[in-house]
């Protein structure tokens, strides 16, 4: 008992503080102001108002949100947390969400007298207008001077709108402490800190004078008054929504902050090219799959169109980028690969291996079975996407003539010998040019070879494996072509392993 | 000291495999461009032959030229330990600073003078001696259609020139130097040579996702594939790429003591 009347003996003290009581003043002088306005608005529409009126317009009232409420919230916030941080406190507590948690509770410490100064204030000027607990004719009106049209429409009593106004308050200043405070055990960095501040401020100020109302989730000023809320969103779920969203990502980054997972992240590393050139891909399949029409497309369609290619007699430009964002991507990031197994590792490999074949086998055949889950993992992400996206799960193709065993035949076998035959080229010049932008040449010319006009024949082996060519060409005919494309080019590397090598 | 490394940095350049490959970027490629349009185009004027010489195979491999004509050089160099060498003779700040000046002239100069010898091929060679482009006297059905920088055309057609070549100049430019600093940070050069090349081409994959094409890099620095855009939109990839250079130059500059040399 005594420890509870400490604590509130300790909270009175800081309530007649000084700058609480400056803060009351500037409050009370605003609020007198807009008080005077609101009445002279309801004198001039001849309706008549009650305290509900003042304390929520009090409330809600922008300017004093803006230029008064958030900086002081700004400023109590970063110096609880400057004066808190520090090494005795921290191996008092053991961990840094407890510090986090132990902050918070300090910062609501100071930050929940500023709420009641501005609740009481709001209170304070309702003196000698008329008590309900309804709303009144004025704040249901339509008018200029009102600003509770929308929640009263929304709220049958004022009290609700009064209740979820502190609620949605407390709410937002806890994130933006946690944020802040994350912000600062992450980086422990003073300046890093204050210019998220600075910029918080002035974003708040641009998103309120600058933000078309289709676009208010993005202003913060959306999250501090009750009624810029309702105004914001169609549905008030989704402000929810994104509220909850924030604090899950808060409370996720709250137990991850302690492990430590640099070394995880770290450990991703080498697989991050492959990682984003799968991000490209799933992007593409994506934007093919709105293209197309969910009731009347199947999840085969969404495959197909996306790979379908370009040929010398369909070019556009978006299947043209996404043939080089797969294939070349895929060439790219292979030859990322023999770049390190030939001028890396080659010195240190090659005299391990009796001959230069045996070598190039042991790295080879990895590829080669990469190339070939890569095709399948293409295929079953956009089988995926396209039932997401509610196409029809049938098993046959709408768009195309040819039949689905010769698309498959088509994107599995050609697109294999597709890709090894660009492996293989790739191979030849960077194994005997000893260049790496010998490669981006090469991917380079192998992209003017896809261009409308040059390849009407479909004898020059490069993108061949575009599922646009089985309308026109039979898949055995391609097949044939880039066999003797590849065996031309596998001998051709043997011959180049029986000449001396230079590295 | 640095005038004087500038001046042996271009002596040194002038080698017979940069010649080729400069030659060829300079007259070959154009040609190339050429020989597929030469017939069965509808062409009113000159200009036009020259944008669809620049629209055609130069787009794809913009990137690639930008770090083929002089970086290799400087790769060998890295590659062979020569700098390490040069630091008695030279301080090592003085050094890269002029091979990355020699950089960015000898990449400017050559990209302009490519688009040089396109323009004085269509405006003078090809009409007075060669006659294979058929021009057509526009009317009320058939006009040229308009692109981005034509905005220049009722200023002369040279204006055009040297307004749109200087731009694409200028993109080159700043696509080496990217490569050029990154390839000091970087210790797998093939990954910092292609980061023009990366970067242009998924901006253009991007940006055609999201249904923004007029942003790509490719329909901004070779704006002939859509109808025109106002000079503005060309600014914002351009914008994008020099940030990436400002943030580069700041690594750089802060991690002189780990450069790859």
């Amino acid at each position: 008992m005594p420890r509870i009347k400490f604590y509130i003996a300790r909270y009175l003290e800081e309530l007649i503080r000084f700058k609480w009581i400056a803060i009351g003043v500037s409050i009370y002088f605003y609020a007198r102001m807009l008080k005077k306005q609101i009445v002279e608005g309801s004198f001039q529409e001849h309706m008549s108002i009650n305290v509900w009126d003042i304390s929520l317009n009090i409330q809600n009232d922008s300017y004093i949100i803006l230029y008064f409420v958030i900086p002081i919230i700004l400023l109590i916030s970063t110096t609880s947390i400057l004066e808190d941080f520090n090494y005795q406190t921290l191996i008092r507590l053991g961990t840094i969400k407890k510090w986090i948690l132990r902050s918070l509770f300090k910062f609501w410490k100071k930050s929940s007298i500023l709420i009641l100064i501005w609740v009481f204030m709001s209170l304070y000027m309702t003196i000698k207008l008329p008590v309900s607990w309804n709303w009144s004719p004025f704040s249901k009106s339509n008018g200029v001077y009102n600003d509770l049209f929308e929640i009263s429409a929304v709220f049958d009593s004022p009290l609700w709108a009064f209740v979820l106004e502190i609620a949605l308050l407390i709410l937002t200043f806890s994130i933006l402490h946690i944020a802040l405070s994350l912000i600062y055990a992450t980086t422990k960095k003073k300046s890093l800190l204050l210019v998220f501040c600075v910029a918080f401020f002035i974003w708040s100020i641009a998103g309120f004078k600058l933000l078309p109302n289709k676009f208010s989730f993005f202003a913060p000023t959306t999250y501090f008054s009750i009624t810029q809320y309702f105004h914001a969103f169609d549905s008030p779920i989704m402000g929810v929504g994104i509220l909850l969203g924030a604090i899950t990502f808060c409370y996720i980054y709250l137990l991850l902050i302690d492990r430590n997972i640099k070394q995880h992240i770290l450990s991703t590393r080498p697989y991050l090219p492959f990682l984003l050139y799968l991000f490209l891909c799933v992007i593409g399949i994506i934007s093919t799959s709105f293209s197309l029409t969910s009731h009347k497309n199947t999840i085969l369609d969404t495959w197909v169109i996306s790979f379908r290619g370009v040929s010398s007699n369909f070019f556009t430009y978006s299947s043209f980028f996404y043939y080089m964002i797969v294939f070349f991507g895929l060439i790219y990031l292979f030859s990322m690969e023999m770049n390190k197994e030939i001028d890396r590792m080659g010195y240190y490999k090659i005299i391990r291996f009796r001959n230069l074949e045996k070598w190039f086998w042991s790295w080879f055949k990895k590829i080669l079975i990469k190339t070939m889950l890569v095709l399948i993992l293409l295929t079953t992400l956009s089988f995926i996407i396209g039932a997401i996206m509610g196409m029809k799960c049938n098993f046959y193709v709408t768009d195309f003539e040819s039949s689905v065993l010769l698309i498959f035949y088509q994107f599995f076998i050609n697109g294999f010998l597709q890709v090894v035959l660009y492996i293989l080229l790739i191979f030849i010049f960077s194994w005997t040019r000893r260049e790496s932008v010998q490669v981006l040449v090469l991917i380079s010319s192998f992209m003017i070879l896809m261009l409308p006009g040059v390849n009407p024949l479909g004898i020059i082996p490069v993108g061949l494996n575009s599922l646009i060519y089985t309308e026109n060409f039979s898949p055995f005919h391609i097949t044939l072509i880039l066999l003797i494309a590849n065996l031309i080019m596998y001998f051709t590397i043997k011959y180049i392993f029986t000449k001396n090598l230079k590295i | 000291m640095l005038i004087g490394q500038l001046c042996l940095e271009f002596k040194r350049a002038i080698t017979t495999k940069n010649i080729l490959t400069w030659l060829f970027i300079v007259f070959l490629l154009p040609l190339i461009a050429f020989y597929p349009i030469r017939q069965g185009y509808m062409f009113f004027s000159p200009v036009e032959v020259f944008q669809e010489i620049l629209g055609g195979i130069i787009p794809l491999i913009f990137p690639v030229l930008a770090i083929i004509i002089y970086l290799p050089n400087f790769w060998i160099e890295q590659k062979n330990n020569f700098i390490t060498y040069t630091r008695p003779r030279i301080p090592l700040g003085s050094y890269i600073l002029s091979k990355g000046i020699v950089n960015a002239v000898f990449t400017g100069l050559i990209i302009f003078l490519m688009l040089l010898f396109s323009y004085v091929f269509v405006e003078f060679i090809e009409p007075n001696f060669l006659h294979f482009v058929q021009y057509y006297t526009p009317s009320k059905y058939n006009h040229s259609s308009k692109v981005t920088f034509s905005q220049f055309l009722r200023y002369g057609d040279l204006t055009y020139f040297l307004a749109y070549s200087l731009w694409v100049t200028l993109n080159a430019i700043v696509y080496t130097t990217i490569s050029f600093m990154l390839m000091l940070i970087i210790r797998r050069t093939f990954i910092a040579l292609s980061v023009p090349f990366l970067f242009y081409h998924i901006f253009n994959f991007i940006v055609g996702v999201f249904g923004v094409a007029r942003f790509s890099p490719l329909s901004t620095v070779f704006p002939f594939n859509i109808q025109q855009q106002s000079l503005w939109t060309v600014m914002v990839p351009f914008t994008f790429l020099l940030l990436i250079l400002l943030i580069i130059y700041f690594v750089v500059i802060r991690n002189k003591e780990e450069w790859m040399i």
